[in-house]
């Protein structure tokens, strides 16, 4: 890009040549305004009836009436012209040409400036020899409407047609041609004797000036915003083979942590922006962000659509995700909001961020057709156990430590006796057929194909697309996973563009499919344990011992069937110039219906009856219902524009559901009809209903001064079903700015830096996510305690508190954009400083108030997350043949609870601490294993003699759980059709270790029957011997608890169960290789493409037992995946 | 410039038009967020509104009460911690209450403590929102309210004699309630003995008393609780006469053995009716869930039951030595007719009545502790007492009391304890026993929750 901030003297000459080139850039900016539905493109068209008038008039009126401004010498423009013009929304362009035709004044537009200079001498024509035609297309073949073609060294120019199309005449052979269009590279070829040159654009690196920000309400651009909005476009999610758009967000976004739950196929993601608020992890107000898909909240939000338990439900946290029903092909950007100014205009849903999909819309031109399709297979990284042979020595170990003797405990007459060595003595301590192999060793495939086809007149573009996605898990058997969805968005304007109406609908179909329970859990399982039997068939109880064998879950399966449905139409209409009304509804259904089947043969032969099978279904509906009307009015007025929205929202949410057992089944082939059911095989019937309401007025004003000053005030009243009268309804809002101070006089020398702002934000926004009903006093009828003696009966509730009000979240922002060396290094830096006060908690009470918690504001409660987030990409090698950029970002947070009245009467002494984080952990300290016992000591903080464990003991806050840095770094290089792209993903945080997640309170390492990771071969087993593994042992008892040295039994509550789970993951890897143009004509396609892509490649991490992102070994690590594909388009 | 004034005029008429269409729109939005409540929730006042709905939530306690902790706790985790009952798992919390080192965080003893809780508070809310009901007869009002005070004094009855002093809730409101130290336990008993005396005077005598719907507290059971309550207080005469009234009554008789438990037993003077549809008894208080016995009677007390006592028969089962009074269960195969869990029967009654009359020397004769302890040994087929003097015949009348009623609501734990023989008995037969034992600790999160409450001795 040129330096455009140098005075108008200087300017005018280099401007004079690119004066069409100039033009048609204007032009595809502005076809790329109107495709971009509702962006306000009225500003660039003129409306003019004049009559003998001055040119200076006609100069002065057009300046009133729309955003440019002009800039001219009056010594070289005759401003005393009379002229006569009628035009009415006329592009500018033609406006100019009309207004000085046949004069010597030339005009070039840039941005909103209209500069007139004096025009040059007309060049000496030449002789006109040949015509090149051709078509412009991008790297997925897409056709390239309006894009400049111009003849190198004169101002002979053209541009596409809206199939991509051009054609030139050109003087003589040996030409240069210049092919440039908006948010792409411009590219110069040198012609030569060819009449036909098809060209593919590259994108631009630089997206500073063209990318268009979606704030939800309106658009902004990189360069305008005064708020912090992260963007990743398809690009970036089409390079990664995951099914959850979260899973392509990872490490990609400063400020956002998104952690994978389980490697189960559907398995939701845990998302947190700007760090923890969440008081109370369980029943608090969650911190999830607010999800909104084409102006349309997700009626679930983030939270899991699944009722039944099974192994996609790995923990309290997760569950099914509702966005696995949603079609990666189909998203066009993902867009995050997360500061004050970005999502105050969201008031009280938007304090942990708003997270913005966008799906596809379609493209003006011919109708083009894509198809894609690739397959691929994934595997789990296998944790490390111990073989049979290590166990059974840790196991004999552990008894000697102890003092016992196998003979003696196999033959005692006592069961208990026997009981503690059944590994040894009834199972068969020579069989070693790797437990974790078999349970979750295995490879899963994936398939994915997609279709679309789009098209449209500059009036009308459509979109329509089709998908079908299949992946498997890694767990013996047949367990599909797949969803099929369809979509299609249409958008359609007058011809005089006043009115635009835009309509989309996806609808999706999903199928997830699980065994009951992750069967990860049995991976601790003693490695010498029998799954099959000699037949083959499933095993059970070897020895007389009764056990359950984790492959009867496979036969207990799990089914839950998903649809959901999208539908938005945005009508609107240009009032008056500048003005425009616009209404948007938009409904999103999802419904889930589950099964889980247990068959007899599940349930071990010792527990069957001749009626076990069992049947579990459900099925639950999440509606969400959105009318917004709007104003948006648009105003010039000289070096100024000034925007303004207005809008209310009434949002309706409903969620509908029940489930219920069937136990008793004599014959397992009924299991799933009703027909058969008595009235006694009826388990648990519950049903649940609830709804939600809200209605706000919102609005936004935007004053932008030569785009050099930009003030940005936005708001929101908020009524909330969720609250009692008295705290309904409240306000939101903030104030942001920006300063692009690269634009003043002094910066004017500073010829390295080509762009710098600073940028600034301050407001308040609100959570209000707590559920609803909760501040009523009310009764309620439930399954347990719904009748008594087959009469109705009523139960309290739960605690009521009428006062229940937002949670408040004030942030700070301050940000500092600074661009170098013509964009080439981009360094975008952003400070935060967010603090939530009054958290919505349930409250932990005494039972003698009845019930152990009630949900309440903590009043005066305040904690601060804060943070810095830097963002570094840099352009490193850039020409027509090789490409080669890295982008870089780092999140450096830290939390805080800052404040808490009378912390020490509350019932969260033991939990946190002020001045220490949410995440801290208060624990005891394990100092260490003693070399002469061989167990863990305890840090005697009192000085008593024994171990409390309490706050007023020995707890401290020891350590805690937020990560301390977090980030990405991203490649991609691109040679000729070859494109290589690796993002990296690491993060330092503490975490849970095996220890917390494997032992229990009296089954130290060494206990009868548990397996773990070979970490524990570095035990303690001689005194003197300094190791942080104590000796094998087979119980604990909990006579220890109190006891310092007590090793195992006063160390789980202890530090002892955290360690480091920091990781640097080879997140991604993608490569492609694009067909060159010859052979694609040849074939008859626009593009061609090749490519295969890995996740989760490699890991590295000190956590030495397991995946470090998922922290424990009873679930299903993320997957390892390759996939192969291809793509093309015609 | 005339048609731009006219344009302005247009513009202005647009202006007002969309202004007032949207914020009429938006003036509804304080109704717009009132919501009506689910089908599931009803608010409290509109509960005690109306008679179906105000005997729900009183109906609700029983709910609550027959699948809650506390009250299933007392049949195996008591029993337990007392000499009547052994392990047969290998549970870490089961041990801790059968060797009577029980953790302050157990999750049992929270549940027990919680449960009761959970109860009064329930009962403290239908309390007093019935007194303020305006739209409910008196005599209905007045009756629903003796039922919550009489599960009130249920409640406090077992909480103190599990942990001596506790809190005393009355209300509601969480922000008085959750700072309560512990009262003593006199201030519980006063509150007990008035919220029966409140009962007995509102209850009524004529309703829940035909067998099989004695599933509600009438007046009987409120006088059969207090004679309890009485004996516990060593109240002896007043354990008597409150005894004596519902021997009394001619509405109760001993039942065969075979059918004490039956919901349709004439002996009991309350019942909890089985949860659900089902009519199963709950697994704690048949001992077995399918196939193995979670626990069994220890053997010096399966011991006292002599060969001859009808009871080892019908109340034992068989070989395994498991408590086995109730036999009815969803997944196993029991007798044709169900079975309630019983709260007070007649059986206690007589036994009450012989030890209050044994402590005022009423020994032998007519009217005596020797008529009321042959009525029940009769029916469990045995000989006549031989005991003559006080003390002799108060250890038979203990020693019945252990025959009579074990497995049933931890009567043994607490026998033993209020005749002051805990160190004696449990300590000869539990080799961990210590004095402090005979309390529970307070739970440890409730500790942690109110720094007002203070733990028990030695825990």
């Amino acid at each position: 890009m040129k330096n455009l901030f140098t005075c108008k003297e200087k300017v005018v000459p280099i401007l004079k040549k690119n004066l069409k080139m100039k033009l048609s850039v204007l032009f595809s900016f502005v076809i790329i305004c109107a495709l971009q539905a509702n962006t306000t493109n009225a500003q660039h068209k003129i409306t003019l009836d004049v009559e003998n008038t001055t040119v200076a008039r006609v100069i002065d009126e057009i300046e009133a009436t729309t955003e440019f401004k002009f800039i001219f010498k009056t010594s070289v423009i005759n401003l005393t012209r009379k002229v006569s013009l009628q035009v009415k929304n006329e592009h500018v362009e033609n406006v100019l040409l009309s207004l000085f035709k046949s004069t010597n004044t030339s005009f070039e537009i840039l941005d909103s400036k209209i500069f007139l200079s004096k025009a040059p001498p007309t060049p000496t024509s030449t002789p006109l020899q040949t015509t090149l035609k051709g078509k412009v297309t991008d790297v997925d073949g897409e056709t390239l409407p309006g894009v400049t073609i111009r003849l190198k060294g004169t101002s002979k120019a053209t541009s596409t047609d809206l199939d991509g199309q051009y054609a030139i005449q050109l003087p003589n052979a040996d030409n240069v041609l210049i092919f440039s269009s908006i948010g792409y590279q411009t590219k110069e070829i040198n012609v030569g004797q060819q009449t036909t040159l098809n060209v593919v654009l590259l994108e631009s690196v630089n997206e500073l000036e063209e990318v268009i920000l979606s704030g939800g309400y309106y658009n902004t651009t990189e360069r305008l915003k005064t708020g912090n909005i992260s963007k990743i476009t398809a690009k970036e999610i089409n390079r990664t083979p995951v099914s959850n758009p979260l899973g392509a967000l990872q490490g990609r976004i400063p400020g956002m942590v998104i952690t994978q739950s389980s490697g189960n196929p559907g398995a939701a993601f845990e998302v947190e922006i700007r760090g923890r608020t969440q008081i109370d992890q369980i029943n608090g107000a969650s911190d999830e962000p607010l999800y909104i898909i084409d102006n349309v909240p997700l009626a679930s939000g983030n939270e899991h659509i699944n009722q039944i338990n099974s192994a996609i439900s790995a923990s309290t946290l997760s569950g099914l995700s509702p966005l696995y029903s949603l079609n990666l092909a189909d998203i066009e950007s993902i867009e995050i909001l997360k500061d004050a100014d970005a999502t105050a205009i969201y008031g009280s849903r938007g304090a942990s961020g708003v997270v913005l999909i966008t799906t596809k819309k379609g493209k003006a031109g011919k109708a083009n057709y894509s198809i894609s399709a690739s397959n691929g297979v994934s595997v789990a990284p296998l944790p490390d156990m111990l073989t049979t042979k290590e166990y059974v020595a840790m196991r004999m170990e552990a008894l000697a430590n102890d003092g016992l003797d196998l003979e003696t405990l196999a033959n005692s007459s006592s069961l208990s006796n026997r009981n503690k060595v059944y590994d040894l003595a009834q199972y068969d301590t020579s069989r070693d057929e790797n437990l974790t192999e078999q349970l979750i060793g295995g490879t899963a495939h994936t398939t994915d194909i997609q279709a679309s086809v789009s098209g449209g007149t500059e009036l009308t573009q459509y979109i329509l697309s089709g998908g079908y996605h299949k992946e498997s898990t890694v767990v013996p058997g047949n367990l599909p996973n797949s969803r099929a969805s369809g979509r299609f968005h249409v958008t359609t304007g007058s011809k005089n563009k006043k009115f635009n109406a835009a309509f989309s609908a996806s609808y999706a179909s999903t199928l997830n499919t699980s065994t009951s329970s992750d069967l990860s859990f049995a991976l601790t399982l003693a490695p010498n344990y029998q799954l099959y039997d000699e037949n083959g068939d499933l095993a059970w109880n070897e020895g007389g011992y009764k056990s359950n064998n984790p492959l009867s879950y496979l036969l207990k399966k799990y089914e839950a069937r998903s649809n959901s449905l999208n539908t938005n139409a945005v009508l609107s209409y240009e009032v008056l110039p500048g003005l425009t009304l616009k209404n948007s509804v938009g409904y999103n259904l999802i419904t889930t219906d589950e099964n889980l089947i247990t068959p007899s043969t599940a349930i071990n032969p010792l527990d069957r009856t001749g009626a076990d099978g069992a049947y579990s279904f459900g099925h639950n509906t999440f509606k969400s219902w959105i009318v917004e009307p709007q104003l948006e009015y648009l105003k010039k007025m000289g070096n100024s524009t000034l925007s303004v929205l207005v809008g209310g929202s009434f949002q309706s949410q409903e969620s509908d559901g029940y489930r219920l057992s069937v136990r008793g089944y004599e014959d397992d082939d009924q299991i799933g009809s009703l027909a058969v059911v008595t009235a006694d095989m009826l388990q648990n019937p519950s049903s649940n209903f609830s709804e939600y309401k809200y209605a706000a007025v919102f609005g936004r004003i935007n004053y932008n001064y030569l785009d050099k000053y930009i003030l940005n005030l936005s708001g929101r009243r908020d009524g909330s079903s969720r609250f009692g009268p008295n705290y309904r309804f409240s306000n939101f809002g903030a104030v942001g700015g920006a300063w692009i101070f690269s634009k003043e006089a002094f910066m004017e020398d500073v010829s390295f830096i080509s762009f710098a702002k600073l940028r600034g934000s301050y407001g308040v926004t609100g959570n209000d996510k707590i559920g609803n009903y909760k501040y009523q006093d009310v009764y309620q009828t439930g399954f347990s305690t719904g009748s008594y003696n087959s009469d109705p009966a009523l139960t309290p509730a739960s605690l009521f508190n009428p006062n229940l009000h937002w949670e408040r979240n004030i942030k700070t922002e301050f940000a500092l954009d600074v661009y170098l060396h013509h964009d080439r290094f981009q360094i975008s830096t952003a400070w935060y400083s967010n603090i939530s006060s009054d958290p919505l908690v349930s409250y932990p009470l005494p039972t003698t108030t009845g019930f152990s918690s009630v949900v309440n504001n903590l009043e005066g409660v305040r904690v601060l997350n804060k943070g810095l987030e830097l963002q570094l990409t840099s352009r490193n090698i850039s020409n027509d043949n090789l490409r080669w950029s890295t982008s870089f970002n780092i999140t450096l947070p830290s939390n805080k609870l800052v404040e808490f009245p009378n912390f020490d009467e509350s019932s969260y002494t033991e939990s946190y601490a002020i001045g220490e984080s949410l995440n801290t952990i208060i624990a005891g300290h394990v100092t260490g294993v003693d070399p002469e016992t061989g167990l863990y000591s305890l840090q005697d903080y009192n000085d008593n003699g024994i171990y409390d464990i309490s706050i007023d003991g020995d707890f401290r806050p020891q350590l805690d759980t937020d990560p301390k840095y977090y980030g990405g770094l991203q490649n991609s290089i691109s040679y000729k059709g070859i494109t290589l792209d690796f993002l990296f993903q690491y993060r330092k945080q503490m975490g849970r270790n095996w220890i917390g997640s494997y032992t229990s309170f009296t089954s130290p390492v060494g206990a009868v029957g548990i397996n773990y990771p070979d970490v524990v071969l570095d035990r303690w087993q001689n005194p003197g011997d300094q190791t942080n593994i104590q000796q094998f042992t087979t119980s604990g008892s909990f006579f220890d608890l109190y006891n310092l040295n007590g090793g195992h039994v006063p160390a789980y509550f202890s530090d002892l169960q955290y360690t480091d789970v920091s990781f640097v993951r080879l997140k991604n890897v993608s490569l492609s290789y694009d067909l060159p143009t010859g052979i694609l004509q040849k074939l008859g396609l626009n593009s061609m493409r090749l490519y295969t892509q890995g996740h989760n490649l490699l890991t590295f991490t000190p956590y030495k037992a397991g995946d470090p992102e998922t922290a424990t070994l009873n679930r299903l690590p993320p997957l390892r995946t390759f996939i192969f594909g291809a793509q093309i388009s015609f | 410039m005339k048609l731009k004034k006219y344009r302005l005029t247009s513009r202005s008429f647009h202006h007002i038009l969309f202004i007032t269409l949207a914020f009429t729109s938006l003036t509804s939005c304080e109704d717009y967020v009132d919501l009506d409540l689910p089908p599931h929730l009803t608010d409290t006042e509109e509960v005690f509104a109306s008679e179906g709905s105000a005997e729900a939530a009183i109906r609700g306690i029983f709910a609550t009460a027959t699948s809650s902790t506390s009250t299933t706790s007392m049949f195996k985790l008591v029993g337990l911690s007392s000499d009547e009952l052994a392990k047969g798992s290998y549970s870490v919390e089961e041990t801790m209450f059968a060797t009577n080192n029980i953790a302050p965080t157990s999750s049992n003893i929270n549940g027990i403590w919680k449960g009761f809780y959970h109860l009064i508070y329930q009962c403290n809310n239908a309390i007093l929102n019935l007194e303020e009901a305006t739209s409910l007869a008196d005599d209905f009002k007045n009756q629903l309210i003796g039922e919550a005070k009489f599960m009130r004094a249920f409640c406090y009855f077992y909480l103190t004699n599990l942990w001596g002093d506790v809190p005393l809730n009355l209300q509601t409101l969480y922000e008085e309630s959750r700072l309560l130290s512990r009262a003593p336990q006199a201030a519980i008993y006063d509150q007990i003995i008035a919220d029966l005396r409140d009962a007995q005077t509102v209850l009524s005598p004529t309703q829940h008393t035909s067998p099989g719907e004695r599933i509600r507290p009438n007046y009987w059971a409120a006088t059969a609780l207090l004679a309890r309550v009485y004996l516990y207080q060593e109240a002896w005469a007043l354990a008597e006469a409150e005894a004596t009234t519902v021997l009394n009554s001619d509405l109760f008789e001993l039942e065969e053995l075979t059918d004490v438990f039956y919901d349709t037993s004439a002996e009991n003077i309350l019942q909890f009716a089985n949860p659900g549809t089902n009519r199963y008894t709950p697994v704690q208080l048949v001992g077995f869930s399918t196939s193995f016995p979670t626990f069994r009677l220890t053997p010096q007390f399966s011991d006292t039951l002599a060969v001859a006592d009808a009871r080892r028969v019908n109340w034992l089962a068989g070989s395994l030595d498991g408590p086995y009074k109730y036999k009815s269960i969803s997944n196993f195969s029991g007798p044709e007719q169900p079975e309630a869990n019983s709260v007070l029967r007649l059986g206690e009654l007589y036994l009450i009545r012989a030890e209050a009359r044994a402590q005022q020397d009423n020994l032998v004769g007519e009217n005596s502790a020797e008529e009321d302890l042959n009525t029940i040994r009769a029916r469990a087929e045995l000989d006549g007492t031989t005991a003559l003097t006080k003390s002799e015949m108060l250890t038979a009348i203990y020693a019945e009391r252990m025959r009579e009623l074990f497995g049933e609501w931890g009567h043994r734990w607490f026998d033993v304890k209020r005749i002051g023989q805990a160190d004696a008995i449990f300590g000869s037969v539990k080799d961990s026993w210590v004095p402090q034992a005979a309390l529970f600790p307070i739970p440890f999160d409730e500790i942690k929750k109110n720094p007002n409450l203070t733990q028990n001795t030695g825990y």
